[in-house]
């Protein structure tokens, strides 16, 4: 049994801020080494879904596995913030990219990689720089390791971001739409690291309103639509021959913009 | 001319008092706004933010004059008498912190809210995202403004002449009174003061561009 559990589950997850609710009832499973992209409308719960993963927000009901571990902790009903402890174990084995980059503005490309390695896991100086150098080295920006955030285009930061979550060797990388803040012309370059990460065995889950990533680099592609999931299926089935007028609308609005 | 120049020595020790005056409030004002500032900003608790918040208002709220007179005239009818000096320091001290709480504020603020959520995401604690992350940014984004606002606390001690502490103009008013030459020896003082402001606003300006990433 063990080789068929999922790395990371999600079991009818709900979320509501107040009255409103972003997600309901939500199950999703995602094997070791799969990449899922996750599409639909904005405000259709893709990035409260990703959040509720690694618990920047916590589910109003619902449970997150990873590894078959429950990393929502419930008392009298209601989700309650895990421990620091717990929680930074969490994060650390659940990488994330954010659609806005979020690199540390005081810190150089090589000192954002390497502040989180040593804040976060106590990585010895040395070993954290030549991490830093390699992982920078991995994602083409060893000639950028001493230039500040401000200094680089979006696609850099990106790509530094991506290389400071990745030191922290993390088992799920999570991606909020990576590439929606970054010019068109530099948005390959972030999707050609992205792809290979992906072809290394990383188990992804990519918001994106990238049709050709998801066709090309993904193995599962889900709608999200109203906070749940319309339909599911293997990228090129999906996205070629959707069964839903929602989703073909979605698609077709998509191509046209 | 040569008049002018018999008054520096008396205007300069009222320059040097004023400039003391200024220092020792600051540094009894800074820390107590930074700490005000922090904990109004950040603490998750709504009762002790809107407290401080109102606290932070009133210091700021309340003319600088009114405070001193307040302390000068008002606290000995409770058996607290504070000679001249120590009654300016503790008004100026309440103001600064009222206004350096604001200042720090806004630049806690300033910082934009993804790189905290990235070192939620991270897993790192609070206490070296605060270090490393709030506090080095908070502090360029603040600095400019603090020296701005300490020249602004230079130019107000002026008011410490409403209780005879020997300051600059002080000093420019004994010299008035005694030659009657008011005009000249208040420009002169408001050329020292001038001087002392301007220099202080061209550092800041200075350090704002140097610091920039």
């Amino acid at each position: 049994m063990e080789a068929t559990r999922p790395q990371l589950a999600v079991k009818d997850l709900s979320k509501s801020f107040g009255d409103h609710t972003v997600l309901s009832h939500l199950d999703l499973h995602l094997d070791r080494g799969e990449v899922v992209a996750l599409i639909g409308p904005s405000g259709g719960g893709k990035s409260t879904l990703l959040r509720c993963l690694n618990q920047l927000e916590l589910p109003t009901s619902g449970q997150v596995e990873l590894d078959g571990q429950e990393l929502v902790a419930y008392r009298g009903g209601r989700a309650v913030a895990s421990s620091p402890k717990a929680l930074q174990k969490i994060r650390r084995q659940v990488g994330m990219v954010f659609q806005q980059f979020n690199l540390f503005a005081n810190m150089t490309a090589e000192q954002n990689i390497v502040f989180a390695q040593r804040a976060a896991l106590g990585t010895s100086k040395d070993e954290a720089h030549a991490r830093a150098r390699a992982l920078l080295d991995r994602v083409g920006l060893a000639h950028k390791a001493g230039s500040h955030p401000a200094q680089l285009s979006g696609g850099q930061q990106q790509r530094v971001a991506i290389a400071r979550s990745l030191a922290l060797d993390p088992a799920v990388m999570l991606f909020d739409e990576p590439t929606s803040a970054i010019d068109p012309e530099m948005r390959s370059e972030v999707l050609a690291v992205m792809r290979e990460l992906a072809e290394g065995g990383m188990t992804m889950l990519v918001s994106t309103h990238e049709m050709g990533f998801a066709k090309q680099a993904s193995d599962r592609t889900v709608f999200l639509c109203d906070g749940g999931i319309l339909e599911q299926g293997p990228s090129r089935q999906l996205l070629d021959e959707p069964q839903h007028d929602r989703t073909r609308q979605f698609l077709r609005a998509l191509a046209e913009a | 001319m040569s008049t002018l120049v018999s008054w520096l020595p008396d205007l300069l020790e009222g320059l040097r008092h004023s400039l003391w005056l200024t220092f020792v409030s600051l540094l009894l004002g800074l820390p107590l706004g930074l700490v005000l500032g922090y904990v109004a900003e950040l603490t998750p608790s709504r009762p002790v933010r809107w407290l401080l918040v109102a606290l932070i208002e009133l210091a700021r709220g309340l003319p600088a004059l009114v405070v001193l007179y307040l302390v000068y005239y008002g606290l000995p009818s409770v058996s607290i008498v504070l000679s001249s000096f120590w009654s300016v320091i503790l008004a100026f001290t309440v103001s600064n912190a009222g206004y350096v709480s604001e200042i720090v504020r806004g630049a806690l603020r300033g910082i934009p809210a993804g790189q905290l959520e990235a070192c939620r995401a991270l897993g790192i604690g609070r206490t070296r995202t605060f270090l490393s992350v709030i506090a080095p940014q908070a502090l360029r984004i603040s600095t400019p403004s603090l020296i701005s606002y300490a020249a602004i606390v230079f130019q107000s001690t002026s008011l410490a002449v409403a209780v005879a502490e020997p300051e600059l103009l002080s000093a420019a008013y004994n010299i008035g009174s005694i030659t009657f030459e008011y005009v000249q020896v208040f420009v002169l003082a408001g050329a020292l003061y001038a001087v002392v402001v301007v220099a202080a606003s061209r550092l800041a300006g200075w350090l704002s561009a140097r610091t920039a990433y």
